[in-house]
């Protein structure tokens, strides 16, 4: 899998949020890949930056935040795209966007318009992009209907004949994210960025949608990219990790790598406070602290001043860039061989 | 829904009941009735008037009787349709709303569609280019249209006719219309003639709309609905009309209910200014003679008015807002 050239790779991603105080970095140098048929699992806490990375690679971030550095290269269809440096409406990212690389947005009750049935929002995305040429209007209507029916029921919706027509509110939320399910997968992508398409589920149903999405990834030869909180779900799903923390990549390993040797000090201690990788309850450390505001980052290292390992006159004054320590596997912490600059602060 | 409806309208009668009631009551709170600022106009006009002249004129309008027996003869004449007399004016309340009662609505059905033909496109160009030139300059422009009071735009609306035309009577119709039975050609003649004050009677109006239209439009534009559409591939442009546009729609058509009304008594400085004869000075007239029966109509006219629309906005809600439609 590693052999293959990368189908995604995001280079030094930098996103900034204009704001009373000036430009905040919501994401700042962030770089990583995904390979085909890969499930690339990003963690870190609330505000690290997961969900403003995966709207700058569709291209629809908010008003007010622009992407300030960095590519994004796609490589589909024996071509490459970028799709940072050009224009959010231009020809490249219209080519890609919901039709190629598609999007399960955090939170279901919200990402539905209330105005329209999920039929309606659903099949939007396939009279754009997955009709055959040449049907007539009410053949394209018909067909619109029945491959939204087809992709409701294979998101596991018991009657999508009758649930089709419905609006947001009047499904359950278990129905209302299978549907948002439906909806990003709705052209057959070849990536999938599913933020958190989880956390509004109970544990029963979490554990469905994520056989779900295994077997949709197998199934349609289709690479992943799962955002969450909860480490347990990435054990259960993901290929490789991808570790934020306030807008900064942290660490990146195998899940293996990332459970039996993680190298930066936040990993550890995100698992540390996850209960069903601790065990039992005695076991389970939160992580101290909170985190800081993104307004008013810390000195050196974001991680420092709630960091267990901190070296003093170190990490408060050098910010680490990642390193590769061994194929694969990149950490940004000077305790794994972060190079310190010499003289001077860095910025 | 149908059930709903009738629901509705039957709740409607208990409230014109008590705002026609209010309407008799407080007309005829201030010192005095008809009869006594009757006769004080006429002395001011150096008229004599005796005291037995006022007394048959007390005793003719039957303005000493108690105000229960005024109010119950007046509203058994309206449940025939009469809606009694105009003693100021001399004529039955009928014929006045007849003759002035198309205009008013005529202006403020116009005024209604210039605001929603103004303000909606402006509204969503400044919500989707929000702080660019065009913004700024709308900005500017709703400032100006909402200080400035419509008197003024009146006068400077006359002015400019008459520097036009050398006229200045506006008129409503061309002089060869006026003895014609009503036609197309003879409305949309009208029409011709009332779009400008139509259009001054809005301005507040659209300047305001614009304001709200723009600031729930920028909230929508940030939820996430928008953004999920954005990322299905949906152009821009077409999402903002399919769903934040639409959605941002609900509160106009919650305040559209109130509209005709706020219209008619807005009107009243406009159509003193350019003499249009509207219900609206006629209605300033009648609160000033205590002229009851006359104005409790047009107050009767107007809130019935209110009522209607509230109902039509409510029925039009439930059309475009599922949510509402599952819950009536
Ligand atoms: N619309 C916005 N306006 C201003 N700042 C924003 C906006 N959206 C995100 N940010 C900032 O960007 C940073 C990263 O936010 P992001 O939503 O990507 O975090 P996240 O990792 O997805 O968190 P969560 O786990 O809560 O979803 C945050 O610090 C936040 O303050
Ligand atoms: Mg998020």
């Amino acid at each position: 899998m590693m052999d293959d050239l990368p189908l995604l790779e995001v280079v030094d991603l930098s996103v900034t949020f204009s704001s009373r105080e000036g430009e905040v970095f919501a994401v700042d140098k962030v770089s990583f890949s995904l390979f085909p048929n890969e499930v690339l699992g990003v963690v870190g806490e609330s505000g690290s930056g997961k969900s403003v990375t995966s709207l700058s690679i569709l291209r629809v971030l908010p008003a007010s935040s622009r992407i300030a550095n960095g590519s994004i290269f796609f490589r589909d269809e024996g071509r490459t795209i970028e799709l940072a440096n050009v224009d959010s409406e231009s020809e490249p990212v219209r080519s890609v966007r919901g039709r190629r690389i598609s999007m399960i947005f955090q939170e279901p009750m919200s990402a539905f318009s209330p105005l329209h049935t999920i039929g309606n929002q659903i099949g939007e995305a396939i009279a754009l992009h997955n009709l055959p040429p040449g049907l007539s209007r009410s053949q394209r209507k018909l067909e619109v209907r029945k491959q939204t029916i087809d992709l409701l029921a294979s998101v596991g919706m018991p009657t999508p004949e009758q649930l089709i027509d419905s609006y947001p509110h009047e499904l359950s939320g278990g129905m209302r994210q299978r549907a948002l399910i439906a909806m990003g997968l709705a052209c057959h992508p070849s990536i999938l960025i599913a933020d958190e398409p989880t956390t509004a589920l109970d544990v029963t149903l979490q554990s469905q949608v994520i056989a779900l999405l295994s077997r949709l990834r197998s199934e349609q030869e289709m690479s992943i990219i799962f955002i969450t909180h909860n480490l347990g779900v990435i054990a259960e799903i993901a290929d490789r990790v991808l570790v934020m923390y306030l807008g900064r990549e942290m660490e990146t390993a195998s899940v293996d790598d990332l459970f039996h040797n993680p190298k930066h000090p936040y990993t550890r201690a995100l698992i540390r406070s996850m209960p069903t990788i601790a065990g039992t309850l005695d076991t389970l450390i939160p992580i101290e602290g909170t985190v800081p505001s993104p307004n008013n980052l810390p000195t050196g290292c974001r991680f420092q001043t709630r960091c267990p390992e901190r070296v003093d006159g170190l990490c408060n004054v050098h910010e680490p860039v990642s390193i590769e320590i061994e194929p694969g596997h990149r950490v940004a912490c000077f305790l794994s061989g972060s190079p310190v600059p010499q003289g001077g602060t860095n910025d | 829904m149908g059930r709903h409806i009738v629901r509705r309208l039957a709740a409607m009668i208990p409230v014109l009941f008590m705002i026609s009631v209010l309407t008799f009551v407080v007309i005829q709170l201030p010192p005095g009735d008809f009869v006594d600022s009757y006769v004080k106009q006429q002395r001011a006009a150096q008229v004599k008037i005796s005291p037995q002249e006022e007394a048959s004129l007390r005793a003719r309008y039957g303005v000493d009787e108690p105000l229960p027996t005024q109010y119950f003869r007046w509203m058994g004449g309206i449940l025939h349709g009469d809606l009694g007399y105009s003693l100021a004016l001399d004529q039955p309340v009928n014929e006045i709303v007849k003759s002035r009662l198309p205009y008013t609505v005529t202006i403020g059905v116009l005024s209604t569609l210039l605001l929603y033909a103004i303000a909606i496109p402006i509204g969503i160009l400044s919500a989707t280019r929000q702080y660019s030139k065009a913004d700024y300059f709308f900005s500017v422009f709703g400032f100006l249209a909402m200080g400035v009071p419509d008197f003024i735009l009146a006068v400077l609306f006359l002015w400019g006719f008459y520097k036009l035309t050398g006229d200045i009577t506006v008129g409503l119709m061309d002089p060869q219309y006026v003895s014609e039975p009503f036609s197309l050609a003879k409305g949309a003649n009208i029409i011709s003639h009332l779009w400008f004050p139509a259009l001054i009677a809005a301005s507040t109006g659209t300047a305001a709309t614009i304001r709200l239209l723009r600031a729930n439009l920028l909230d929508e534009l940030g939820k996430p609905y928008v953004t999920v559409a954005l990322a299905k591939g949906v152009p821009r442009r077409r999402v903002i009309y399919k769903y934040p546009a639409r959605m941002s729609m609900n509160p106009f058509i919650v305040s559209a209910a109130g509209l005709l009304a706020a219209l008619v008594s807005g009107e009243v400085i406009l159509s003193i200014t350019l003499g249009l004869p509207t219900l609206a000075p006629i209605f300033l007239q009648s609160l000033k003679n205590q002229d009851s029966e006359l104005a409790g109509s047009i107050v009767l006219i107007l809130s019935a008015l209110t009522v209607i629309g509230i109902l039509l906005s409510d029925i039009l809600l439930a059309v475009v807002d599922p949510r509402i439609r599952g819950s009536v």
